[in-house]
């Protein structure tokens, strides 16, 4: 299975610095296979602007290296992956439990992340909403068809 | 047994405790606290036998919980269950009296692995 890549910054940090998009995709991918047990592949698509009613969740790391790590996904498959981390019915779920489970897939990434750079960083708490457009160029894009809506994971380094 | 699941996602206490019930292991039982206030008056109060605490949590974080613990004579098992995976995260536990970490995604099988040196 391959990834899908956008536009990497010609500025991108090199070396130990950097977070291939391999790398990157791997993380996600352990925690769609892991985790939540959902069936997912790689999106080869044009990425589209991101839909204002989509949820976002969001982690950053700070300190000698820096990046903002970013997910969206619709509504429907955020719900969806809140039902496989609670292993429960949609119906018993609430509003609550959606965005601490999607809070938690974006901490789990972006640990991993923070783990995989091994520099004197910290990990913010994940922060969940309604996505807002963004214009910062995002040094990684990699999006993943989860049971037929679009996940799609930002890594921003700056 | 009583394992105390200290995590501030309560989606992440449910997956720890079904993916405990998908080890060998038995016999257990789960409480859980939503963050380290919560973790330090379940431990006086309930005394468990092994703590599962996230790291990153707000309020107190899971190495000051652990500081805590340690600082007040207890020396309950005590285990981490993060994504942060850093060398630094795992000096810091381990300086600070932690007994293992597991890392974020986790299965059935390095949950084992992990619990299998303190509880057989």
């Amino acid at each position: 299975m391959t990834s899908f890549i956008i536009a990497p910054r010609p500025s991108e940090p090199s070396g130990r610095d950097r977070i291939s998009h391999q790398s990157l995709a791997q993380m996600v991918q352990d925690v769609l296979t892991t985790m939540l047990e959902l069936p997912h592949q790689s999106f080869d698509g044009s990425p589209e602007p991101i839909a204002p009613n989509q949820l976002m969740a969001a982690v950053r790391i700070s300190g000698s290296w820096q990046a903002t790590l970013q997910i969206y996904a619709c509504e429907k498959l955020a719900r969806r992956i809140a039902c496989a981390m609670f292993a429960q019915a949609a119906d018993v779920l609430d509003d609550e439990d959606v965005l601490d489970a999607f809070g938690e897939v974006v901490n789990v990434i972006g640990g991993n992340v923070k783990g995989m750079i091994d520099q004197d960083c910290t990990l913010s708490l994940p922060c969940v909403g309604t996505a807002q457009p963004d214009p910062t160029p995002t040094s990684l894009t990699i999006m993943y068809d989860v049971c037929g809506n679009l996940l799609t994971v930002e890594l921003i380094q700056a | 047994m009583k394992i105390l699941i200290v995590d501030d996602s309560r989606a992440m206490r449910m997956i720890v405790c079904r993916t405990l019930k998908q080890t060998d292991f038995s016999g257990f039982t789960v409480i859980e606290a939503e963050n380290g206030i919560d973790a330090l008056n379940k431990i006086a109060t309930e005394s468990p036998d092994l703590v599962l605490s996230d790291w990153n949590m707000p309020e107190m974080k899971g190495i000051d919980l652990l500081k805590r613990v340690r600082d007040s004579g207890n020396h309950v098992r005590f285990g981490f269950i993060t994504s942060e995976s850093s060398l630094e995260t795992k000096e810091l536990a381990h300086e600070a009296g932690a007994d293992f970490l597991v890392t974020k995604p986790f299965t059935p099988g390095s949950m084992q692995a992990a619990l299998d040196p303190i509880l057989t």
